[in-house]
């Protein structure tokens, strides 16, 4: 017993040495990287922390009393939070296969080899280099402004097309068409990132099997069907566009924001509980309600793509 | 001039295994022993991958052994940390900084020693003579030749004058000129500052003629330590036999036998007699009677029959049939093929003069100086003496 | 342009005509935009009743001359600058060396450490700026200057991404130059200066240049953080101005302001907006 007590010790006792020398060996490198990751571990635990906190408690009349789910409850069964998340949901769904499209049309028109590709390539980044806000207003004041705007104008037979419609269509009255153009634009924006992943999975199918194809006398199309499209590597690209791409269209808001402010997404939502509603209770709530969304809809499309991939492998 | 001692050294690298995803141990050096003194000229050879740049960064205190001590000038130096040790190294890679200029490179020791301009500018450009370096001297690292390069990083780790300099293959990206140039460059050097070398090269001539000793590595550990002709002439086990010399030293797995106490090596292809050895080798090999030897001989070491005394050779002939011949100007080296399945190396070669003649696919008699016929244990392989 | 395309369109089949009708039509939509704003940047005041002309009457500079008038838009252009300056200056210092720990020592915990890292990076921002607010406005904080809110917020955004960008610049600088250093008898720290920094000076830039972006353009952040204060910075400007005075042509006048030197930058900095772009996609 006694033995084993001293041995305990002695070992400890190395232990806790080998931490010293640890520590010491490695000062240098501690203190080069103390600031930079203590502040963003600060914060991520505020974040967390903090939304947790706001969302459990009433931040309306009785300041900081503990509530709980009184918030989540309230957002729950509110008309406006049914509305907003239909509206996300049909945000993502229809904006997740756009975005890949999108990217996917570019990839391919930049992975051919031509004279000026580089150029090509150069003025397909241009839409990330353009300020989100931006590209806002050009969407939502200068080709779809009402009354004018270059789009009704163009409908309307002003320039070099018979007129369609005799009216001019006030956009921002339909729900349809304001977050049509909202993700419009979002996809706009975004398009570059998508298509350089799924570059970067084109071109890591290896030239082999392509010429491989080739010279069993498939065509483009055919290649790209029956060797790109279920080549690992090219699944992998496929489920990074869609894995990172709908986190993006879910946590949409700017555009939403500037273009369909009548039509609330979760996001727009968020702001106006906040701003407007004065009620950092249940902005908090809904923030973490978003998030789980967020989380669920990533776990659900890692689940399908990996099922996919598998299966494609299989075959 | 300290000396440099590695006692019980080890190296363990941690590796996590691709398959399993496992931590696996892997010992890069394994309890490895030198001893090298005050002012030596220490060659390192052996193949790829066997751990000679681990030693130098363990030496240089790059990294730290898994145990075992270093001591250098007889201090125990297992954690000092590098630039309390005195040394230059010349990386395998060469290091050179890529935003300084050649002449820079090579001052850089000295404006960290804050050597006064002048004795440095004097120093640089004595430096760079001596390495042929004059007209790269302002010019950037990615500017130069591969080979220029590697003679910049030698210049930089001379600059300073360390006590000890280690070089990890400083030669291997010259011409054939130029490399027997730098040799002579770096005798002179260590006559001059009679500092202790160790120096690792794939070269065998290389390592031979620089130094004063040279140590042969196998799987992280020293197989034989000692002068070049020690090596060559006696090597300790069939590694070392078979990694100096060139072509490669033949061995023919076979079994000695006392028949009527004439003691004869025997095997699949031939039987040689071996009384003309001296009393002492020949009671050694005795004691392995019907037991399995390795015989070893080197291709220089044999002779067409034909061509020599008689007398010389009574018993230690043997016939076989040549292969191949490939001609190598002043010489040639003629292929057999030895048929018995245990052997080491199938292929038997035999280095003559040019103007013997000989034709493929015939079948000559060979013979051989027994002096120089090395015995060794099947089992450990280490040679009988 | 035609001869860009000759070496491609000189056998015409379905597969080529498809690919250069998309080349097209993808450019048209990618530029389009561009023109329209930039059209109505010049645009006198007459050209911005419908039917808006596909090309104004009268073009002129008048807005921007107006603009480099206006003290408020002045005020905004230096306030947004100063902020995305400070942003780099602490993002860097903060982060530079980081990166260079993570690229350099190989700790078993340290992949604990990237997590977090990474992790901020998924929070909505439209989410993570309560939380940051709500901090910033108790009684201890709320006495900093707005400025320095924002700086630390947009800090927070960037980390993540110098230290990704930079971890890579560092990768790609041998360890053996640094062992050189400490062997000739440099110190740590004289070697980070001296070896490591000068070698990693372009890829640092790129990474300064891409948080200068990103403190540029952000918008939530600075938007939250300034919802009552006067001075704002460009973006929150422009939002503003949206709202009060739907003026086209000077809002125009004040988007390509905002978006030029983006458009520059980024073309600077092409090669590791492509790098940082792809680098998630093995996750
Ligand atoms: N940092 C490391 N981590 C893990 N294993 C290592 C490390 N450094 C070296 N090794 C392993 O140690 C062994 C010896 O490497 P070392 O560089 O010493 O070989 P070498 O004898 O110098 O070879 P070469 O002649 O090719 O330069 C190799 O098998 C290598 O894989
Ligand atoms: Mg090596």
């Amino acid at each position: 017993m006694n033995i084993y007590k001293t041995d305990l010790i002695k070992k400890l006792g190395t232990n806790l040495f080998l931490i010293r020398l640890f520590f010491v060996k490695h000062i240098f490198a501690l203190c080069l990287i103390l600031p930079g990751v203590s502040y963003i571990l600060f914060f991520t635990i505020l974040i967390c922390f903090s939304l947790i906190n706001l969302s459990l408690s009433d931040q309306v009349n009785n300041i900081g009393q503990f509530t709980c789910l009184a918030n989540y409850s309230a957002i729950i069964m509110s008309p406006e939070f049914r509305e907003s998340l239909i509206r996300t949901i049909a945000f993502v769904s229809i904006g997740i296969p756009l975005q890949l499209f999108a990217g996917l049309v570019c990839a391919l028109i930049v992975n051919r080899e031509f004279s000026g590709r580089g150029i090509v390539r150069s003025l397909f980044l241009i839409p990330i280099a353009i300020p989100s806000l931006v590209t806002a207003i050009i969407v939502s004041k200068m080709l779809f402004q009402f009354p004018g705007g270059h789009i009704n104008d163009l409908l309307m037979g002003n320039y070099f097309l018979p007129a369609i419609i005799s009216e001019p269509v006030n956009w921002y009255n339909s729900q349809f068409f304001s977050l049509g153009l909202a993700l419009c634009a979002k996809i706009w924006r975004d398009m570059p990132i998508s298509m350089l992943i799924l570059l970067a999975g084109l071109q890591s199918v290896p030239k082999d099997h392509l010429e491989a194809a080739k010279t069993m006398g498939a065509g483009s199309i055919r290649t790209f069907f029956y060797i790109i499209v279920p080549h690992p590597n090219f699944i992998v690209a496929i489920s990074a566009v869609l894995v990172l791409r709908s986190i993006e269209i879910w946590k949409a808001f700017l555009f939403p924001y500037v273009i369909a402010p009548t039509y609330q997404v979760l996001g727009v939502l968020i702001e106006y509980l906040y701003h407007e509603a004065r009620d950092p209770g249940q902005t908090s709530a809904l923030a973490v309600i978003l998030m789980a969304l967020i989380l669920i809809a990533k776990v659900l499309i890692g689940f399908i793509t990996g099922r996919v991939e598998r299966y494609l492998i299989k075959v | 001039m300290p000396e440099v001692k590695l006692e019980n050294l080890v190296k363990v690298y941690k590796e996590i295994d691709k398959d399993t995803g496992k931590i696996r141990h892997n010992a890069v050096i394994d309890n490895l022993d030198m001893d090298i003194n005050d002012g030596e000229f220490i060659t390192l050879v052996g193949e790829s991958g066997c751990g000679k740049s681990t030693v130098l960064r363990l030496i240089a205190g790059l990294d730290e052994p898994t145990s075992g001590n270093i001591y250098i000038d007889g201090k125990l130096s297992n954690s000092l940390s590098p630039k309390d040790r005195d040394i230059g190294m010349v990386f395998q890679s060469y290091a050179l900084f890529p935003h300084m200029t050649v002449e820079a490179n090579i001052g850089f020791g000295l404006k960290i020693k804050r050597v006064p301009d002048k004795e440095k500018k004097e120093k640089i450009s004595r430096i760079l003579s001596g390495l042929r370096l004059e007209n790269e001297a302002v010019k950037m690292p990615s500017m130069i030749s591969g080979g220029q390069r590697q003679r910049v990083a030698v210049g930089r780790a001379m600059a300073t004058e360390p006590d000890i300099l280690l070089m990890d293959e400083p030669l291997s990206n010259l011409d054939a000129r130029l490399r027997s140039d730098m040799r002579t460059e770096f005798k002179h050097l260590h006559k001059d500052q009679q500092n202790t070398i160790i120096y690792v090269t794939h070269d065998q001539v290389e390592a031979m003629t620089l130094g004063d000793r040279m140590a042969i590595m196998n799987k992280g550990i020293i197989e034989q330590f000692g002068t070049s002709d020690e090596i060559y002439f006696h090597p300790a086990n069939i590694f070392v036999a078979g990694f100096i010399g060139e072509p490669r030293m033949n061995f023919i797995s076979g079994e000695i036998i006392n028949e009527k106490g004439v003691v004869y090596f025997s095997s699949a292809n031939l039987k040689l007699g071996l009384s003309d050895l001296p009393e002492k080798k020949l009671a050694q090999l005795n004691d392995f009677n019907k037991k399995k030897v390795i015989m070893g001989v080197r291709p220089q070491d044999i002779y067409l029959y034909d061509h020599r005394k008689v007398s010389l050779f009574r018993q230690n002939r043997f016939k076989m049939k040549i292969d191949v011949i490939l001609p190598l100007g002043p010489r040639k080296i003629i292929v057999s093929r030895l048929d018995s399945p245990d052997e080491v190396d199938m292929n038997f070669h035999v280095e003559l003069d040019n103007d013997i003649i000989c034709r493929e696919d015939e079948l000559v008699e060979f013979g051989m100086d027994l002096n120089y016929v090395h015995f060794f244990d099947f089992e450990d392989k280490k040679a009988i003496v | 342009m035609k001869n860009l395309f000759t070496k491609n369109v000189r056998s015409i089949n379905g597969t080529n005509f498809l690919w250069l009708v998309s080349l097209v039509s993808v450019l048209l939509i990618i530029i389009i935009p561009l023109i329209v704003l930039f059209k109505f940047s010049i645009s006198d005041n007459s050209s911005l009743f419908p039917p808006v002309p596909l090309w104004p009457h009268n073009p002129d500079f008048s807005q921007y001359k107006e603009l480099l008038g206006s003290k408020d838009f002045i005020m905004a252009a230096f306030y947004s600058l100063e902020i995305a300056l400070l942003t780099v200056l602490l993002s860097l210092i903060t982060g530079a060396p980081v990166a260079y720990v993570l690229s350099r020592l190989k700790i078993p915990g340290i992949s604990i450490i990237i997590f977090f890292i990474l992790a901020i990076r998924f929070f909505p921002g439209i989410c993570s700026v309560i939380p940051v607010v709500e901090f910033f406005s108790n009684p201890i904080f709320n006495l900093l200057p707005v400025l320095i809110k924002v700086v630390l917020a947009h800090t927070l955004l960037s980390l993540p991404y110098v230290i990704f960008m930079c971890q890579g610049v560092f990768d790609a600088i041998p360890v053996e130059l640094e062992e050189q250093a400490l062997i000739l008898k440099a110190r740590r720290f004289y070697t980070f200066i001296h070896v490591v920094i000068p070698i990693a000076r372009t890829g640092i830039a790129a990474a300064a240049i891409y948080v200068f972006l990103l403190s540029w353009n952000e918008f939530i952040f600075s938007y939250f953080l300034m919802f009552q204060s006067t001075t704002v910075t460009l973006p929150v400007y422009l939002f503003k101005k949206i709202v009060w005075t739907p003026q086209l042509n000077y809002l125009a006048a004040i988007s390509v302001c905002l978006s030029v030197p983006v458009i520059l930058f980024t073309f600077i900095i092409q090669k590791q907006i492509i790098m940082g772009a792809t680098e998630g996609s093995s996750k």
